[in-house]
């Protein structure tokens, strides 16, 4: 269990603790009571006979019934589950009780269905799985494989729509000789469907295997007339799409009891398996539980030509637009897919990864219905550029598909909730105050930072409703962890620099340009949000202030690009963002720092920040204000 | 006749125009443009006098334009909404900001009329046939970390020049719904003014806050016509040169959303169109 950070606080000067009002919570609660089961008797004594038949002869099972007594001297030699029903000589001659007869079936029933398997029930420790055992499955004899009728199944069955598959597979065949397959995807898919289903013709091991993991129960077609119903097949159908049953299939095809010859074993090395080792930390804390690491992919008509270009607003600088390439580099959309509208006009598709900015109005008419998207990506479509934070408005009519982000269903379901519990509450805010997607995390902090934040969580950001709890994960797995974040993004690691500290930079720039840098990250505009230059955040509304992190934390924390491109264009980085662009192109503010030049005064900002503690250490906290205010002109006399 | 569902997009930075090409990967070309040339070139645009075309939901009937007139009360005893703080608060930026009371805006009712300010009375679309007016710029203005007015009509293309009285610096951040959103600080008495324009006309009014001073929040309504109107401090509103025939409202408060989702309405030729609203407090989550 991960530790919830339950320190106790005050609050309007009373102390309270988190912990035990949880705890009182849940004391408050009071033991549970089970309303009584209906129950049926007669069912029970046919169920017991009927198991019972398994492991003793007839009259064994009736001299049981009727007897309760179980024909062993000790209870130690029973290794089924009849050990629920031994009474040894205390009970002869009194039937068993009901509460016995229930155990027994219960037990019974966990044993056939193997519930044990995933879940930790006391008295199964020694249990075995109720499949069959798959080790060296990749080499099982066919003769042994139980086809049963599954020709005839699949002749007329087969299709999750209810349809042949054998026809399926015809249609496949006639249009892989026609070349008239609509997608190169359609293609792919059908032609697999069609190689295992002429391996399940020919009695081999892959086509059984695909068969079995998309309807494991197919194998009782026409054989249920005459299995008792405990003796059907017992696999669940999980839900693997065609991509997942092919993966599944390859896995347990190749588990053979001799290793593969090692020139074959795929052996990664840095970023390649700094991914892999990190991929499983994912799923062993649970990190997209919380955390979207995957945006969604949205796939919508568009007639390409109706696609606006954005363009560098009077506010932006092309060294900004620059950088952005630099860190994301531009994805084409475009596809080669078509929609078909309602009146017949085809679009193109195109495909981006975004996050839903604006949910569709559910009481206005279908055709009126339009969702809106942030674009998280730089967005190509065709030859038009699209950067980060355009909001793309999608008729409903025209949304091809979603696929939901890799992670993160909490933080969305928490969003959700904060906008439903209060209407000043938008979805950027809602987001703000939410686990944070890490997409191009690894772009953005510094692995170091990030190792030791894994180690040992502490505060980052103020607008959060929840604090990211330890893990106490050990020091490897923090570091796999942190390689994994900046493998992914193909970012530098393990080691950065900060260049802005870097003494040639510095001269450059020549003397007392630090501190006319920090003068300009003290002025009265960073401070707004954050707590900086030794000062506090100045609290007006604890519940609609928005405060940004303690910029303390940016030297060890941000990358350089990265730290660049968020003074410069913030919503670039995270379109939800509160943080607004302080110093647009074309504006013109504390004109005694760097003549107001805005471009200067943001590479200065950044310049302090990576500078923070050097800085905070020889001007001491900040005191006063670095660019007094004048009051606005006296309106000219008439 | 049905309007062709288009793709909409807009992007948060582009407000003006300044025609330099600038090469930044193969086959992307992006265009950087300046403020002042935007205003000029997309207001002079608008100025040829557009009219609405064909393919809009076309509503009206008859002929000849009518004026409406109309006025909208609150149904019951005139709420009192506290103070969202009083002078001398200790707030943020407290000379400027609590210099004097800032009042709760979220619903002004006039004492004596009952008449409720800022609500919005608009058709979503042009009518067919109706003349457009060319779209002029519009000022948005802070006074006291406040915003003014604290319900805007704005029309597409045409900027919002957002403007500070204040001797501190403020960050204007728009959340529209269709158009891509601005966040950017504005400086401290700032009277020259920072475009905002939108480029794609909004269905429903937006929220605008400034983050700095969480209390701030307008509201803009961008249209790509002149058929809007926002109720005064009596409540009152007017519309002029409608096409004669049947129009369907929205009405929309701030406190509440659409007041009214299809107002239907007939204007008759000429100017004795009146149109009378009520509302009680259980509207307005009172």
């Amino acid at each position: 269990m991960p530790n919830l950070y339950l320190e106790p606080y005050q609050e309007n000067g009373q102390t309270i603790d988190p912990a035990a009002d949880i705890a009182a919570w849940l004391m408050s609660k009071g033991p549970g009571k089970f309303e009584g089961l209906q129950k049926d008797v007669e069912g029970l004594n046919e169920l017991v006979v009927l198991y019972l038949s398994k492991a003793l002869t007839k009259s064994q099972v009736d001299s049981v019934m009727k007897t309760g007594w179980y024909p062993a001297t000790d209870k130690a030699n029973i290794k089924g589950d009849e050990v629920e029903l031994f009474t040894g000589a205390e009970g002869a001659g009194k039937p068993l009780s009901e509460t016995q007869l229930w155990n027994y079936v219960g037990r019974r029933t966990i044993s056939r269905y193997g519930c044990y398997g995933c879940h930790d029930i006391p008295g199964f420790d020694d249990a075995r799985p109720i499949g069959t055992p798959l080790q060296n499955w990749g080499r099982k004899d066919k003769s042994k494989l139980a086809f049963e009728h599954i020709h005839e199944f699949l002749h007329h069955h087969g299709e999750p729509n209810g349809g042949s598959t054998k026809d399926r597979v015809d249609r496949a065949m006639k249009s892989a000789k026609s070349h008239e397959f609509a997608t190169p995807e359609v293609e792919a898919n059908e032609l697999t469907a069609a190689y295992f289903y002429e391996q399940v013709m020919h009695g081999d091991r892959a086509g059984f295997l695909w068969q079995k993991l998309r309807a494991p129960r197919s194998y009782d077609f026409k054989k249920i007339e005459t299995k008792g119903f405990d003796e059907r097949l017992r696999m669940p159908k999980f839900p693997f799409n065609d991509q997942e049953i092919e993966a599944v299939a390859t896995f347990v095809l190749g588990l053979v009891a001799e290793p593969p010859a090692d020139r074959y074993v795929y052996r990664p090395q840095g970023p390649a398996k700094d991914r892999i080792e990190g991929e499983k930390l994912l799923t062993k804390y649970n990190c997209t539980g919380c955390h979207i690491v995957d945006l969604p992919e949205i796939k919508f008509g568009v007639n390409p030509e109706e696609v606006q270009p954005s363009e560098l607003g009077p506010g932006d600088y092309t060294q900004s637009l620059e950088l952005l390439l630099k860190l994301k580099p531009p994805v084409q959309g475009l596809t080669a897919e078509k929609l078909k509208t309602k009146d017949n006009t085809e679009l193109s598709v195109v495909k981006f990864h975004g996050m839903l900015a604006v949910d569709a109005d559910a009481e206005a008419e279908p055709e009126d219905q339009e969702f809106g998207y942030d674009v998280w990506e730089t967005l190509l479509v065709g030859e038009k550029l699209l950067f980060p934070s355009s909001r793309l408005t999608i008729p409903a009519l025209n949304r091809v598909s979603v696929t939901p982000a890799r992670g993160g269903e909490f933080a969305e379901y928490l969003v959700g909730n904060l906008m439903a519990a209060n209407r000043e509450v938008n979805r950027n805010l809602a987001w703000q105050a939410s686990p944070p997607p890490l997409y191009m995390e690894g772009a953005k902090v510094k692995t170091n930072w990030l190792y030791n934040f894994l180690r040992n969580p502490n505060q980052i950001r103020y607008t959060t409703a929840l604090r990211m709890p330890r893990f106490n994960m050990s020091d490897a797995e923090a570091l796999t962890l942190a390689n994994y974040f900046a493998a992914v993004d193909g970012a530098p690691y393990p080691y950065q620099v900060n260049p802005q500290q870097e003494p040639e930079y510095l001269a450059q720039h020549g003397s007392g340009y630090l501190e006319e840098a920090w003068k300009t990250l003290n002025a009265p505009l960073c401070i707004k949000c954050h707590a900086v230059g030794g000062r506090e955040f100045k609290v007006t509304d604890p519940k609609k202030d928005i405060r940004g992190p303690n910029l303390s934390h940016v030297p060890e924390r941000l990358r350089s690009d990265w730290l660049t491109l968020w003074v410069f264009k913030p919503n670039w980085i995270t379109p939800y963002t509160s943080m607004p662009q302080n110093f647009p192109k074309n504006q013109k503010q504390f004109e005694n720092l760097f003549r107001g030049e805005a471009d200067l005064q943001t590479i200065a900002v950044r310049d302090a920040l990576m500078n923070y503690h050097r800085l905070l250490e020889k001007e001491g906290k900040f005191v006063g204000d670095a660019t007094p205010v004048t009051p606005p002109a006296a309106p000219p006399a008439n | 006749m049905k309007r062709m569902k288009n793709f909409w997009m807009t992007v948060v930075l582009g407000t003006s125009l300044l025609g330099c090409g600038l090469a930044v990967t193969p086959g992307v070309t992006v265009t950087v443009k300046t403020a002042d040339g935007a205003a000029a070139e997309e207001v002079a645009v608008a100025a040829t006098g557009e009219t609405a075309s064909a393919g809009t939901e076309a509503t009206a009937t008859g002929s000849g334009p009518g004026d409406l007139a109309g006025v909208i009360t609150f149904d019951g005893d005139v709420p009192s909404l506290p103070l969202i703080h009083g002078a001398g608060a200790q707030v943020r930026d407290k000379e400027v900001c609590s210099a004097e009371a800032v009042p709760d805006e979220s619903l002004v009712v006039n004492a004596s009329t009952k008449g409720i300010q800022g609500i919005f009375v608009y058709l979503e679309k042009a009518p067919a046939g109706a003349d457009i007016t060319p779209a002029e710029p519009v000022t948005f203005d802070q006074k006291g970390c406040r915003f003014l007015p604290h319900a805007l009509l704005a029309r597409v293309k045409a900027p919002v020049m957002v403007l500070s009285d204040d001797s501190v610096a403020h960050n204007t951040h728009t959340f529209p719904k269709r158009n891509g959103q601005f966040n950017g600080s504005i400086p401290p008495n700032d009277r020259k003014g920072t475009p905002v324009t939108y480029t794609i006309a909004e269905k429903e009014p937006l929220e605008v806050k400034c983050d700095f001073h969480p209390w701030m929040r307008a509201f803009h309504l961008p249209l790509d016509h002149q058929f809007a109107a926002v109720t005064d401090a009596d409540g009152k509103f007017a519309l002029a040169g409608l096409p004669a025939g049947n129009h369907t409202f929205k009405v929309w408060h701030e406190r509440t959303g659409l007041l009214e989702r299809a107002l239907k309405v007939t204007i008759k030729p000429g100017a004795d169109n009146n149109l009378e609203l009520k509302y009680g407090k259980s509207k307005f989550g009172l």
